[in-house]
This record gives structure tokens, C-alpha cells and sequence, in this order.
């Protein structure tokens, strides 16, 4: 039974260039950045159909985390 | 009396005062060919572009600037970073070489600037703030100086 004082087992991109590993189910906290907003590097990388994780804004109480978890 | 001759004119009258584009030319040490010289121009050209177009405050485009600079200073050759801007702030920066990844983050205000690394293959990551005064953190600055060394990659190789 969930105690609520469980750590989460902090995610990362997957090898694919996918933002979330396969089957992880994600909630968007930040506003997704328009296209506009990024620069050259950042635009290639989206030609790729690769993601990053500094394309997801980190909510406030994850930033003090050693280990942020995506908000997408 | 002294020669102002060299001086570079505005390349624009929207140009905020204190902007500068002259030193991503081929002849600054930072820079490894003519090509990364464009694109580090570019990049700077997009920082001024955030802050005209009223994306993020002026101070975080210029923060954002000084990063970049404390970055490709201490590391030489060093790719121009993916970045994005969020309105009001922050502008974010990431290198991803499919291993290791590297992101630094200028906020707004009087907030510190914010770092976090990984590297993948280890499962190993670490984060925390750092003042612009300080320079880059030591995690940073070891982790990018191993950027640029060879690593297997994936798919995902980043911005490389």
C-alpha cells in the first residue's frame, strides 16, 4: 500500500532520442515552448524527431531535485 | 587622440545598447572553424532576438550570453548548445551526446543559474545553482571537457 513517502524512480530520455522511456505516461506542468523559441541546434534536433529534456520545463519543486523528473 | 576605426558598427538600430557581435569571428580562439563562427554568431543573434521580441526579460538573454561565454571559454570548440526559451524566462541550454548530457539554465530575476548532469551509461547525475561570479561549476566543466572526447552513440546524438 502507497504511504505517499516513496521515492520516484527518477526517469531519463530514452536511448531512442524518445523524450520518456517506452510506456512511461507523462503530465505536462510547463508551457511547451513555440518553435520560435528555440535556436538552430534545437531546431535540428526536432528535424530528427528527437526530443530533450531541457524541451520540458521543470515544475518549481523539482528544481532543487538532484534528480528531475520530466514534466512534459 | 585614439583610432576608433575598428570599431564594429550596429549591425541593427533595435540592437540593445551593450550588445556586441564581433567576437564570434574565425579569429577568436573559442571558435574552431568559420562554420562554428556562424553558428556561434547565430546563437548570439538569437539570444538578442528573444529579448527584442519580448520572449524573456533583457538581464536573462544576457545572462544567458554570459553562460555561454563562461562555457565555450573553458572549453574551447565546444558546439553551440541546443537551447530554448520559456516565456518570462528562463532560457535553457542543453548538450546531449547520446551519453552524457549537460544542461544550464539562466533564470530571471535575481535567481541564481541552475546546472544538472548525467551521464547515462553510469546512471549517475548531479544538479544544483551556481553564481555567474563563480563561473561554471566543477561537475560542468569536467563533464564538458569529456564532451568533446569520443564516445559510442546512439541514436540519439545529440546536438554534436
Amino acid at each position: 500500500m502507497a504511504t505517499g513517502d516513496e521515492q520516484a524512480t527518477p526517469i531519463s530520455p530514452g536511448s531512442d532520442g524518445t523524450p520518456v522511456p517506452a510506456g512511461t505516461a507523462v503530465i505536462r506542468l510547463g508551457p511547451k515552448p513555440p518553435l520560435k523559441n528555440l535556436n538552430d541546434p534545437g531546431h535540428a534536433k526536432l528535424a530528427l524527431g528527437q526530443a530533450w529534456e531541457g524541451l520540458f520545463a521543470f515544475s518549481e519543486s523539482e528544481r532543487k531535485l538532484a534528480s528531475p523528473r520530466l514534466s512534459v | 587622440m585614439f583610432d576608433v576605426a575598428w570599431q564594429v558598427p550596429p549591425r541593427t538600430s533595435r540592437m540593445p545598447a551593450g550588445w556586441y557581435f564581433g567576437d564570434a569571428s574565425p579569429f577568436d580562439e573559442a571558435v574552431a572553424s568559420p562554420a562554428d563562427a556562424v553558428a556561434v554568431e547565430r546563437h548570439h543573434e538569437y539570444l538578442v532576438r528573444m529579448s527584442l521580441d519580448k520572449v524573456v526579460p533583457a538581464e536573462v538573454s544576457a545572462k544567458a550570453r554570459a553562460v555561454w561565454e563562461l562555457a565555450r571559454k573553458a572549453v574551447p570548440g565546444l558546439p553551440v548548445p541546443i537551447a530554448v526559451a520559456y516565456d518570462g524566462g528562463p532560457i535553457h541550454y542543453t548538450w546531449d551526446n547520446g551519453r552524457q548530457v549537460i544542461a544550464l539554465e539562466a533564470l530571471s530575476g535575481n535567481q541564481p543559474c541552475e546546472w544538472y548532469v548525467s551521464d547515462r551509461q553510469s546512471g549517475q547525475f548531479d544538479g544544483g545553482d551556481f553564481d555567474l561570479s563563480s563561473g561554471l561549476p566543477e561537475p560542468v566543466l569536467a563533464t564538458l571537457n569529456e564532451y568533446l572526447l569520443p564516445h559510442p552513440t546512439g541514436p540519439n546524438d545529440g546536438n554534436r
